[in-house]
C-alpha cells in the first residue's frame, strides 16, 4: 500500500526524466505566469487573466497525472539536489510527491482554477491595470501554496509559505483606497507574520539540532529521541506558525477582517490555500510530534486539540449573529479549521496511546470537504453580492431564491453539506472528527469536553448557515437591490455547479471504492491492516450503526429547524439593528476581545513606538527634517542651531553610551562574576 | 633595487598592487580633472582605477594564473604577503574585503548620476579622489594587523568621508559634513584612547601578540573594561550601532546618495572588519564578558533601528535607520564569535556573508533613491506614489533590495540572515546560553517587523497612484543598480560561491 511509510524510512524513488520536469512544472508554471502577467499583463485580455488560468490549468493537469498514478497504487516519488552548503551542512532543494502532497496539490490547483475562472466575470468591472496586479499576485499566491505543499523540506516550504503570506497581504488590500481594506491587509499580514516568527525559529531549532531540514531525513533521524527537549520547543514553534496561518485562537482575528478583499480572494484564502497550509503543516509535522512519544507528545497533541476545539466553538458563536454574508462564512471557516485541528490533536493523542490513525484521516478528509463546500459558499456569496449590486448585508436581502436559482440551489447544497446532513460530504468528515474526539475522550476526559464542544458547534453550524440561507433567499425582498437582483453569468454559475457536485459527493470517498483512508492516513497505524481500511463498506456500516452518528445528525437537523422557525418569515424585528448590548452584542463584537485586548495591546505597542520615535525626535537625533527647512529659510540661522544644543546632544549620546556601557560591564563583571 | 630596501625596508610589493593602483589614481585624480571639462573622462578614469584594483583583489582571491606564451613567463596572483614587520598582512580575509570595498567604490562612482548639485559639480575631480582615498583607507584596515595601522586606515576613510559627506555645498550638505566630522572626531579620540590603554596593558599593539599577552595576563583587571568600551564606542561609530548612531540619519540624507550608499555598505563593513579583528583575534583572552555588552548593543541597534525606521517618511532616513538595524544583526556574529564550539567560524562567516549581502542591497537602494532624486522626484514617501510604473527597472530593483533587507525568501538577505541567526541559535543550544537564544529570537522578531517597514514603500510604489510619465534615469546609474539587483537575486538563488568565500574569509580572519 502506497503511503507515507517509505518517506519515513527515507526510501523514496527518485524522479527522473520527463516525470521530473512535470513535477517541477507544477509550482513553476504559476510563477512564470505571475512574472509574465506582472510585466506585460496590461496589454493582454482582462489584464492578463488568460495566462494564469492556463498556467493553473497546466498545474492541475500535471497534478492529475500524479494523482491517478497514486490512485493506482504508485509509490511516493521525490527528487532533491544540494542547494548550498554551509560548512558541512547541506541545504537541499527538492520535491516530495507522496500521497499527502499529491492529493493536496490536486485539490489546490483544481479549486484555484475554478476560482480564477470565476474571477474573470466577478471582477469584470475593474480596470486592466488593477486586474494585471490581481492576476499576477493571484498566480503567485497559488504558486506559493503549491510550492509549500510539494517541497520536501522545511526551508523550501517556508520560502513558499512566506511568498503566500506576502501575496495575501496584496490581495486582501486589493481595494487599497478603502481604509478598511488597507487595515485588514495590515492585520492579516502582521498576525500571520507573528506565527511565522515562531515557525522560523522552529525551523532554525530543528536545523541546528538535527543538521537537516529534509522531511525524509528528519522524520527518521536517529537523534530524535536524544533531543526531545529541543524537539518539543521546535514542535510548539511550528504549531505556532500553523496557528497564525490557519487563524486559530488567539491569532484568529485577521481572517474575518480579510473579507475586505474581493470575494474571490476570500474564496481562495478560505477554501484551498493559505489557511489550509497551517493544517497541512501540522499534518506534515505529525511524525515529529509522534516522535516525542508518550508524556510529551500527547501533551502537545492535547494542546493542538484544545486550540482546535476551542476555536471551533468560540468562532461558531460569532457566526450566530453576524449580519454580513461574507462574515458568516468567514467565522464558519475558522470554526471548521478548528475541527481539523481538533481531529489532528485527538487523532495524534489516540495514535500515541492506541495506534489508531483515524484522526489524521478525518482531519484530511474534512480539509478536502471543507475546501469544496467553502469555495462553493464563497463563490455563491460572490454571486449574491454581484446580483445585489455589491450589497452584502443580510438585512438588505431576502427573496433571492426566485431571482438567482442556480446560486440558490448550489448554495443550498453547500449549506446542507457544511451542516453535516447525510449523505453530503460534510456529514462524513464531521462525523469522523467527532468520533475521533469521542474515542480520545475515553483516554483523557478533556477530549470528552472537546467532543461536547464539537457537537455544540455542529448544532450552531447548521443554525447559522440556514439563518444565512433563509435571510438571503427566502421571505420577501427587503430592499430595492434585492428586488432588482439578477442571476450571474455562466462563467460564474458553471464553476458553482461543478463545486456543488464536488461538495455533495466528495465525502463519499470515505466509504466507497478503496476508501479515503486507504490513500491518506498516518503510517504505522495499528489499524492499518484491519478491515476498516481494506473494505470501506465496513466503515460505512460502522458509521451507520453508531449511535453517535444519529446524535450529530439530530443536532444538525435541530439547528436547521430552529433557524427555519426563526427566519422563515424574514428578518425578525429584533435583528434589524446592529446588536450592541446583551449576549448578541457580545457575540457580534467578538466577545470584545478586539476592544479589550488587541486594541489596547496594539495601542500600547504603537504608543511605545511613537514614544520611542518621539524621544529621538525631541532629543534631536531624528529632528533634522524640520530643522533643515528652518535653516534654509533664515540665513545665519545655522549657527543658532548649533547653539540650540543639537550637536551637543549628539555628542552627549556618545558619551552617555560609553558611560552606560562601562557601568553595565562593571556591574555585570563585579557583581555577578560572569 | 637596493635603494628600495633602504627607503622602505619591508614591503611585499606584489601583494600591495591593489592599494598602489588606488593610491596612484587617487593622487592623479585632481590633476586629471583639470583637463576634463565635461566630467565624463573623470568618471571613466576613476572607474578604471577602482575596476583595476577590484580585478587585482579578485584575482588574488581566486589565485588567477597568467602566463605569456612564448616567453615562458608566468605568474600567479596570490593572497599572501607580509609588509612592515607584520603590520600589514595580506590574507584571504583581507583580499575578500578588498574585493568588497573596491566593488562598492566602483558601483558608487558608476552610480553618480548627474554628478553633484551646484558648485560641487566643479569638484567632481576631488570627489573622485576622495572616494578613492576612502576606499584605500578601508583596504588598509582589512590588512592591518597592528592597532596603529588599523587606526590609520580608519582615519583615512573617515577624513575622506567627512569631506565627501559635505560635498553638496548647500546647507544640508555642509551640516551633514560638519555633524559627521564632530562625532567622528570624538569617536577617533575614544579609539586612540582605547588603543593606548591596551598598549599599556599588553605592551604591544600587534593584534596577535596582544592576544598572547592578554592570555598570559590571566587575572581580571577592572582597567580592561575601559579599552573595551572605548574601542567599541570608537568603532561603533563606523558601523553606526546605537548609541553611536546619531550622525547616521542626518549624514545619509545630507550626503550625496552614492556616498551615503558607500557609508552604509563599504564603510560599515570596514568597521566590522576592525571590530572582528580587534575583538575576536586580539581580545578573546581577556577575562571580561564583553560578549554580553556586544549582545546588548546588537539588541538595542536592531530594535531602535527598526522601530524608528517604521516612523520615517523620508526614504533616505528610513534607509539610514534600517542600516542601523543591519549593524545590529551583524553584531550578533561578534557576540556569538567566542562562544561557539567551532571557534566562531559559523557565526563570523555568517556575519561576513551578511555584510556582503548588505553592501549590495544598501548600496543598490541608495543608488535607486539617488537616481529618483536626480530625475526630479523627491525622497519622501509621498512623492514615490506609482513609481513602479514610472521607472519599472528601478522599481523592481528597489523591490528586490527592500525585500532582501527584510530577509524575505528567496532573496540574498534571507540566506544570509538564516545563516547568521542559526549560528546564534546553534551556539545558544549547544553552549546553553539563554541570552544568546534571546538575542536570536529578538533578531527574528525584528526581521519580521522590518518587512512591514519596507512593505509601505512597495505599496506606495506599486499600488498607489500618483503622477504619471516615465522618469529619465542616466544609463550608468541603471547599470549600477542592475548589478546590485542581479547580485541580490543570484546570491538568493545560488549562495554557494559567496557563502564559501565568506566562510573561508572567516577562517582566515580568525587564524584557523
Amino acid at each position: 500500500m502506497a503511503d507515507l511509510m517509505p518517506v519515513m524510512d527515507g526510501m523514496v524513488q527518485t524522479l527522473a526524466g520527463s516525470d521530473l520536469w512535470m513535477a517541477l512544472a507544477i509550482p513553476a508554471l504559476p510563477i512564470l505566469a505571475a512574472l509574465v502577467t506582472f510585466f506585460v499583463g496590461k496589454r493582454m485580455w482582462r489584464g492578463g487573466a488568460a495566462l494564469p488560468i492556463a498556467a493553473i490549468a497546466g498545474s492541475l493537469g500535471l497534478s492529475l497525472v500524479f494523482f491517478l498514478r497514486m490512485l493506482n497504487g504508485g509509490e511516493p516519488v521525490g527528487w532533491s539536489i544540494a542547494w548550498f552548503k554551509v560548512g558541512d551542512l547541506t541545504f537541499t532543494v527538492g520535491v516530495l510527491f507522496d500521497n499527502l502532497s499529491v492529493w493536496l496539490m490536486t485539490l489546490v490547483s483544481l479549486l484555484s482554477l475554478l476560482i480564477v475562472v470565476f474571477s474573470t466575470a466577478y471582477l469584470a468591472d475593474e480596470t486592466d491595470e488593477h486586474l494585471r496586479r490581481y492576476y499576477a499576485v493571484k498566480a503567485l499566491f497559488v504558486a506559493g501554496m503549491l510550492g509549500s505543499v510539494v517541497m520536501d523540506n522545511y526551508l523550501l516550504m517556508f520560502i513558499f509559505w512566506e511568498i503566500m503570506g506576502l501575496c495575501s497581504y496584496l490581495l486582501i488590500g486589493y481595494w487599497y483606497t478603502k481604509a478598511s481594506a488597507a487595515t485588514a491587509a495590515k492585520k492579516a499580514f502582521l498576525t500571520t507574520r507573528l506565527g511565522d516568527i515562531f515557525l522560523f525559529l522552529g525551523i532554525i531549532l530543528l536545523f541546528t539540532t538535527f543538521k537537516t531540514l529534509s522531511y525524509r531525513e528528519l522524520f527518521h533521524h536517529p537523534d530524535l529521541a536524544a533531543h526531545k527537549d529541543i524537539l518539543f520547543w521546535a514542535g510548539l514553534c511550528i504549531f505556532g506558525g500553523a496557528v497564525g496561518k490557519s487563524a486559530q485562537f488567539p491569532l484568529d482575528l485577521w481572517l474575518p477582517d480579510a473579507m475586505e478583499g474581493p470575494t474571490t480572494v476570500s474564496a481562495l484564502i478560505h477554501a484551498a490555500t493559505m489557511v489550509k497550509a497551517g493544517v497541512y503543516l501540522v499534518a506534515r509535522t505529525f511524525p515529529l510530534y509522534v516522535a516525542l512519544g508518550l508524556g510529551i507528545g500527547d501533551s502537545v497533541f492535547l494542546l493542538i486539540g484544545l486550540v482546535g476545539g476551542f476555536t471551533a466553538l468560540y468562532t461558531a458563536t460569532m457566526a450566530l449573529v453576524a449580519l454580513d454574508i461574507k462574515r458568516v462564512l468567514a467565522y464558519s471557516t475558522l470554526s471548521q479549521l478548528g475541527y481539523m485541528f481538533l481531529a489532528l490533536g485527538a487523532g495524534g493523542y489516540l495514535f500515541l496511546h492506541t495506534g489508531s490513525g483515524a484522526g489524521f484521516t478525518a482531519a484530511m478528509l474534512h480539509l478536502m470537504n471543507h475546501a469544496f463546500f467553502k469555495a462553493l459558499l464563497f463563490l455563491g456569496s460572490a454571486s449574491v453580492i454581484l446580483g445585489m449590486h455589491h450589497h452584502q448585508d443580510l438585512r438588505e436581502m431576502g427573496g433571492l431564491r426566485s431571482k438567482m436559482k442556480v446560486t440558490y440551489l448550489t448554495m443550498l447544497i453547500g449549506s446542507l453539506s457544511i451542516a453535516g446532513i447525510i449523505p453530503l460530504s460534510g456529514f462524513w468528515s464531521k462525523d469522523e472528527v467527532l468520533s475521533t474526539a469521542f474515542h480520545a475522550g475515553s483516554l483523557n476526559g478533556v477530549f470528552f469536553v472537546l467532543w461536547g464542544m464539537g457537537l455544540l458547534t455542529a448544532a450552531m453550524t447548521a443554525f447559522y448557515m440556514f439563518r444565512m440561507m433563509f435571510l438571503a433567499f427566502h421571505g420577501k425582498p427587503r430592499t430595492e437591490s434585492a428586488e432588482n437582483a439578477h442571476e450571474s453569468p455562466a462563467t460564474m454559475t458553471v464553476p458553482l455547479a461543478l463545486l456543488a457536485v464536488a461538495a455533495a459527493v466528495s465525502g463519499l470517498w470515505l466509504v466507497f471504492g478503496p476508501g479515503f483512508s486507504g490513500i491518506i492516513h498516518y503510517p504505522y497505524s495499528a489499524d492499518l491492516g484491519e478491515a476498516e481500511f481494506e473494505a470501506s463498506g465496513h466503515l460505512l456500516m460502522e458509521i451507520l450503526t453508531a449511535p453517535l452518528t444519529y446524535l450529530s445528525l439530530a443536532v444538525a437537523l435541530g439547528g436547521i429547524l430552529v433557524a427555519r422557525s426563526k427566519y422563515k418569515a424574514g428578518l425578525p424585528a429584533s435583528e434589524a439593528e446592529v446588536p450592541t448590548r446583551g449576549v448578541r452584542g457580545l457575540l457580534y463584537n467578538r466577545y470584545y476581545v478586539t476592544q479589550a485586548v488587541y486594541e489596547p495591546l496594539g495601542n500600547v505597542v504603537a504608543m511605545g513606538v511613537a514614544k520611542v520615535a518621539n524621544w529621538f525626535d525631541r532629543k534631536g537625533i531624528d529632528g533634522a527634517v524640520n530643522g533643515v527647512a528652518n535653516v534654509a529659510d533664515r540665513a545665519g540661522a545655522r549657527t543658532r542651531r548649533w547653539q540650540d544644543g543639537k550637536l551637543t546632544t549628539y555628542m552627549a549620546s556618545v558619551a552617555v553610551g560609553v558611560a552606560v556601557a562601562l557601568f553595565l560591564l562593571h556591574e555585570v563583571v563585579l557583581r555577578f562574576r560572569w | 633595487m637596493g635603494w628600495f630596501d633602504w627607503l622602505l625596508p619591508d614591503l611585499a610589493w606584489q601583494s600591495l598592487t591593489p592599494e598602489l593602483v588606488i593610491l596612484l589614481f587617487a593622487v592623479l585624480a585632481p590633476l586629471v580633472a583639470l583637463w576634463d571639462a565635461d566630467r565624463r573622462g573623470m568618471r571613466q578614469f576613476t572607474l578604471i582605477g577602482m575596476g583595476g584594483a577590484f580585478l587585482l583583489s579578485l584575482g588574488s582571491l581566486l589565485e588567477w594564473h597568467f602566463s605569456i606564451p612564448g616567453t615562458g613567463y608566468n605568474f600567479t596572483l596570490e593572497y599572501q604577503g607580509s609588509s612592515l614587520n607584520g603590520a600589514f598582512v595580506v590574507t584571504y580575509a583581507s583580499q575578500f574585503f578588498k574585493v568588497l570595498f573596491t566593488a562598492v567604490g566602483f558601483l558608487a562612482v558608476l552610480g553618480v548620476g548627474r554628478p553633484l548639485k551646484g558648485r560641487a559639480e566643479e569638484d567632481f575631480g576631488e570627489f573622485c579622489s576622495l572616494l578613492l582615498f576612502a576606499t584605500l583607507g578601508m583596504m588598509i584596515v582589512s590588512s592591518a594587523q597592528e592597532l596603529l595601522t588599523l587606526l590609520l586606515g580608519v582615519e583615512m576613510t573617515s577624513m575622506s568621508s567627512y569631506l565627501l559627506a559635505g560635498m553638496r555645498r548647500d546647507r544640508v550638505g555642509a551640516e551633514a559634513g560638519l555633524k559627521y566630522f564632530t562625532i567622528g572626531a570624538i569617536s577617533s579620540g575614544l579609539l586612540v584612547f582605547g588603543i593606548s590603554l591596551l598598549y599599556g596593558m599588553a605592551g604591544t599593539t600587534h593584534i596577535p601578540d596582544l592576544a598572547r599577552a592578554l592570555t598570559a595576563h590571566g587575572s581580571f583587571d577592572a582597567i580592561s573594561l575601559v579599552p573595551i568600551v572605548m574601542i567599541l564606542a570608537g568603532l561603533g561609530f563606523k558601523i553606526s550601532s546605537v548609541p553611536f548612531h546619531a550622525w547616521a540619519p542626518d549624514v545619509y540624507s545630507g550626503a550625496p546618495t552614492p556616498v551615503a550608499g558607500m557609508l552604509a555598505s563599504g564603510s560599515k563593513a570596514m568597521g566590522f572588519v576592525a571590530l572582528f579583528n580587534v575583538f575576536l583575534v586580539g581580545l578573546p583572552g581577556l577575562k571580561t564578558n564583553w560578549q554580553l555588552l556586544v549582545a546588548l548593543l546588537a539588541a538595542v541597534s536592531m530594535v531602535v533601528g527598526n522601530l524608528v525606521a517604521l516612523q520615517q517618511t523620508n526614504l533616505r532616513r528610513m534607509l539610514a535607520f534600517s542600516s542601523i538595524a543591519q549593524a545590529g544583526y551583524v553584531l550578533i556574529a561578534l557576540a556569538v564569535g567566542t562562544s561557539a564550539q567551532d571557534g566562531g567560524v559559523y557565526a563570523v562567516g555568517g556575519g561576513l556573508f551578511h555584510l556582503v549581502v548588505n553592501a549590495a542591497m544598501k548600496l543598490g537602494a541608495f543608488l535607486v533613491v539617488g537616481a529618483v532624486l536626480s530625475a526630479g522626484v523627491g525622497d519622501d514617501l509621498g512623492s514615490w506614489k506609482g513609481l513602479g510604473r514610472r521607472a519599472p527597472i528601478l522599481g523592481f530593483a528597489m523591490t528586490l533590495f527592500l525585500l532582501s533587507m527584510a530577509g524575505f525568501p528567496p532573496l540574498a538577505g534571507f540566506a544570509s540572515k538564516f545563516v547568521l541567526f542559526s549560528g546564534a541559535v546553534d551556539a545558544a543550544t549547544t553552549q546553553n546560553l539563554g541570552w544568546l537564544l534571546g538575542l536570536a529570537i529578538l533578531a527574528i522578531l525584528n526581521s519580521a517587523l522590518s518587512l512591514y517597514v519596507y512593505l509601505r514603500v512597495l505599496r506606495t510604489m506599486y499600488v498607489e497612484e500618483g503622477e504619471e510619465g516615465r522618469l529619465v534615469i542616466p544609463p550608468s546609474v541603471t547599470t549600477a543598480v542592475i548589478v546590485c539587483a542581479a547580485f541580490v537575486l543570484a546570491v538568493g538563488f545560488w549562495p554557494q560561491p559567496v557563502l564559501d568565500a565568506s566562510f573561508r574569509a572567516a577562517r582566515s580572519l580568525l587564524g584557523l
